[in-house]
């Protein structure tokens, strides 16, 4: 390999590692939020308003489809845990006080 | 007169003296009726109210509908003289759904500040207690200016970067008030209009600490002294994981239950014949906000006022004289004292717009007659 195909491999490297940390900077918080609150309202659907599962899932912002849930029991606690991208929040329940976002 | 003159002096009282007396009188719960704390009266719609009008609406509001078939309008309420006149649910939800909403929140945080008041331990024109803004010019944050939205942080819903979805639902949910009090001060307060969903947090954060140390304390004090009074203990109130109400957003209520809330404020804070929020404190709250940029904001309740910037008409063609809890995504308690009833509408609005669904909320409320000019005693509308 020629010395200057060498520099610009290791340029791309860089560039590429640079452009991934600056994504993740920029869209991670939004993605652990958009995580969040759907963790967040599915359980708040599921245990305060008592609705069944696929119609809480139905019911979101379309933004946030891409974004699994599922129910979950935690220390005795339903819940329902969701899954983005690079993220995944739980939200637990408690009579009285609806869904608390856990982590 | 003697309103007029008892306006004033409740404005003298909570303040803006010059803006209170221009509020028409709130309209008094009929006497010998039983008040809504355990069941409430129904009746028919009346003759005087133009059904066709009204079902067309009704069908406007129920048709919208996502292609997965979740619907917009899923619940709408019509209290008119303390009773239900009218009371439609979509397919899947009833009188016993707790409904989600969005900023009505805001409006529930008013009435705990407003209890507060009431009972000694907060007054309106005393500097915040938040411990982070002690040691600088946000010391002199009122909490008044903070119910105007106009607190001068910088902690708009607009802040870029998701400072509220961060905040909210990021890495700072476990504490929210941690993060939304770490925020500099931009303008001097009082002096320019902001909607902050931060505000509304730290507002709670500031009422939880009267109330408790924790969150089972903070809530047994809310549903002591408010909503147990009112009838609407099944009402849920969200928390952080630190155990405050999150002020801004995500309560979940019955549509009945929404409107007691709505039916105290109607009612000028008293119920039942005992005071709850203190006195003026309903006129302060659908007073607009002082700032300049202000039009139809009060203090955590929109007002039927033309609005400046971004802010939405609330009623077209309504009386000027509603006063509204709002929520994203289009929940609703509009408060009609010319009217003296509440329309409440509950859902979300994936399909229809801000402007067509205030459009058709203002014609139901058209089909509806305001009361005599004699009853309202001086309204402007």
């Amino acid at each position: 390999m020629k010395p200057w195909m060498k520099y610009l491999s290791i340029a791309l490297v860089i560039l590429v590692v640079a452009g991934l940390a600056y994504g993740y900077e920029r869209f991670a918080p939004l993605v652990m939020a958009g995580t969040g609150l759907v963790a967040h309202q599915i359980c708040n659907c599921l245990h305060v308003s008592n609705r069944e599962l696929q119609v809480c899932l139905d019911d979101r912002w379309p933004d946030t489809m891409s974004i699994s849930a599922e129910p979950i029991t935690v220390n005795g606690l339903p819940g329902v845990q969701s899954k983005g991208l690079i993220e995944s929040r739980i939200a637990l329940y408690e009579p009285g006080f609806g869904c608390t976002l856990q982590d | 007169m003697v309103h007029r003159l008892f306006g004033l002096m409740l404005g003298c009282l909570i303040g803006n003296a010059a803006l209170a007396q221009d509020l028409i009188r709130l309209p008094d719960h009929p006497v010998g009726q039983t008040w809504p704390t355990d069941v409430w009266e129904e009746q028919p719609l009346g003759s005087d109210v133009a059904e066709a009008q009204l079902n067309a609406a009704i069908e406007t509001l129920f048709e919208a509908k996502l292609e997965n078939g979740v619907p917009d309008t899923r619940a709408v309420l019509v209290i008119r003289g303390g009773k239900i006149v009218f009371e439609k649910y979509a397919e899947g939800f009833d009188q016993s759904t707790r409904f989600h909403s969005w900023s009505v929140a805001k409006s529930f945080t008013n009435a705990t500040i407003g209890m507060l008041v009431n009972q000694g331990k907060l007054n309106l024109d005393q500097n915040a207690p938040i411990a982070a803004w002690q040691s600088d010019k946000r010391i002199k944050i009122t909490i008044r200016q903070m119910l105007n939205m106009s607190s001068g942080i910088d902690n708009s819903d607009g802040v870029a970067n998701g400072f509220l979805g961060n905040a909210m639902f990021g890495s700072g949910a476990l504490d929210v008030n941690e993060v939304v009090a770490d925020r500099p001060l931009i303008f001097d307060p009082g002096k320019q209009w902001s909607y902050s969903t931060a505000t509304s947090n730290l507002l709670a954060f500031v009422a939880g600490n009267q109330m408790g140390e924790d969150r089972e304390s903070r809530q047994s004090y809310v549903n002591e002294h408010l909503l147990t009074k009112i009838g609407a203990d099944d009402i849920v109130m969200s928390y952080d994981k630190a155990g405050y109400f999150l002020g801004g957003s995500h309560v979940y209520a019955t549509a009945r239950d929404y409107a007691r809330l709505g039916y105290l404020y109607l009612r000028d804070g008293v119920w039942d014949g005992e005071r709850i929020l203190a006195e003026g404190w309903v006129d302060f709250s659908r007073t607009p906000a002082p700032a300049e940029n202000n039009g139809n904001h009060g203090a955590h309740f929109w007002l039927n006022h033309e609005g400046k910037g971004w802010q939405p008409d609330m009623l077209p063609g309504g009386p000027k004289s509603a006063f509204i809890m709002s929520g994203n995504g289009g929940q609703y308690v509009y408060i009609l004292p010319t009217h003296d009833m509440l329309l409440v509408r509950l859902g979300e609005r994936y399909v229809v717009s801000w402007d067509d669904l205030a459009t058709a909320l203002a014609s139901v409320v058209g089909a509806f007659p305001a009361r005599s000019a004699t009853a309202v005693e001086g309204s402007a509308q």
